[in-house]
């Protein structure tokens, strides 16, 4: 009895540290003006303080990864929200499937050769 | 009452496209997200709801996207080593492959005769959705085109790049991991786990930086150019 409740705070507590960081990243965006997204301010903020204080709490770490685990749930509004601009993809459609064809593409083959090319030469001599 | 109505018909629905991807082993093509969304529509066109209906319910369920994306940040310190170890290399090959894709997506779009909206909507593609529409949201992006441009992206990654990259001889398991993580996001993670741990651990720490680096940086160019 005493553990769930001790794990039902600190399910409540990382609740509020998410929720904290996201209020306090948004605000302080806001407030330089910066055109940087509020959570992920919240997520550097969160990153830093976890760097800080060097651990995990279980509770947050439950929390994380319950959210994570289920983090498409929270896209299915925005691709019901698709509805809303069918007449903008009428019009883009195509030009947008052939920019994410070859721009993906693209990505994945730079970023792996780049990386190989970069990890080859830190390393000094090739293994 | 009618919100809360659309909110659970989201729910079975995600359920069920849950239950689908198990079922086929997390198959990109059947990523959750898409095959979720089709019964909805389908049930709004049939019972002629607007949009602004399912709206009222379906912002509760946006709402935790906010939290969801501060929380990116645990499975990121979980692998703060391996991001240490390998920060340089790393950050070459994420950087590099970001200004590629947002490039690339960038010129062949607009080459193409895409509008402004749809550029902006498109410019965040690889970064993972709720970042993704963090920033279409402060360049003036639509955030539910962009959301669905970064799944396609996703889509697209999984079931293509660890085929391409093996076609170009490319077959480093770090490597498979950090260019689907930087190019393909939480897909193309999902995609790298299955061709194993170190694979899936490599894409995930991609994808926590490029995601990161990119809110931190292309909303400044974005305003830059169609400002």
């Amino acid at each position: 009895m005493k553990r769930r409740a001790t794990t039902a705070t600190g399910l409540a507590a990382a609740a509020l540290a998410l929720i904290l960081a996201q209020i306090i990243g948004t605000a302080a965006m806001q407030g330089l003006g910066l055109p940087i997204p509020g959570p992920v301010a919240g997520l550097v903020l969160l990153l830093g303080v976890l760097a800080v204080s060097g651990g995990i709490p279980a509770g947050l770490g439950r929390l994380a990864d319950l959210l994570l685990r289920h983090l498409n749930l929270f896209f299915v509004p925005a691709g019901v929200g698709l509805m809303a601009h069918l007449a903008l993809l009428a019009r883009d459609g195509a030009a947008l499937t052939v920019a994410i064809i070859l721009s993906t593409l693209a990505g994945l083959v730079v970023a792996a050769a780049v990386f190989l090319w970069a990890r080859n030469k830190s390393s000094g001599h090739a293994p | 009452m009618i919100a809360l109505a659309w909110i659970i018909v989201t729910l079975v629905s995600y359920a069920a496209a849950r239950a689908l991807a198990r079922r086929v082993n997390g198959h990109p093509l059947a990523n959750p997200v898409l095959v979720a969304s089709l019964p909805v529509i389908a049930l709004m066109v049939a019972t002629d709801t607007p949009h602004e209906t399912y709206a009222e319910g379906g912002i509760w369920l946006l709402l935790l996207l906010g939290p969801a994306t501060v929380a990116l940040a645990i499975p990121l310190y979980r692998n703060w080593p391996k991001v240490r170890a390998a920060a340089g290399p790393l950050l070459l090959g994420i950087a590099a492959g970001s200004v590629t894709a947002v490039s690339v997506a960038l010129i062949s779009a607009w080459a193409l005769g895409a509008s402004i909206p749809s550029l902006l909507s498109l410019a965040p593609k690889s970064v993972t959705t709720p970042i993704a529409m963090g920033i279409a949201q402060v360049t003036a992006g639509l955030p539910s085109l962009a959301a669905a441009i970064v799944i396609v992206t996703g889509i697209v990654g999984a079931v293509l790049g660890p085929w391409l990259l093996n076609r170009l001889g490319i077959r480093d398991p770090e490597a498979h991991g950090v260019a689907l993580g930087t190019a393909a996001h939480g897909i193309g993670t999902a995609r790298a786990f299955q061709e194993g741990e170190e694979t899936g651990t490599f894409s995930g720490v991609a994808m926590g930086l490029n995601g990161i680096v990119t809110a931190l940086l292309l909303p400044w160019l974005l305003l830059w150019l169609f400002g």
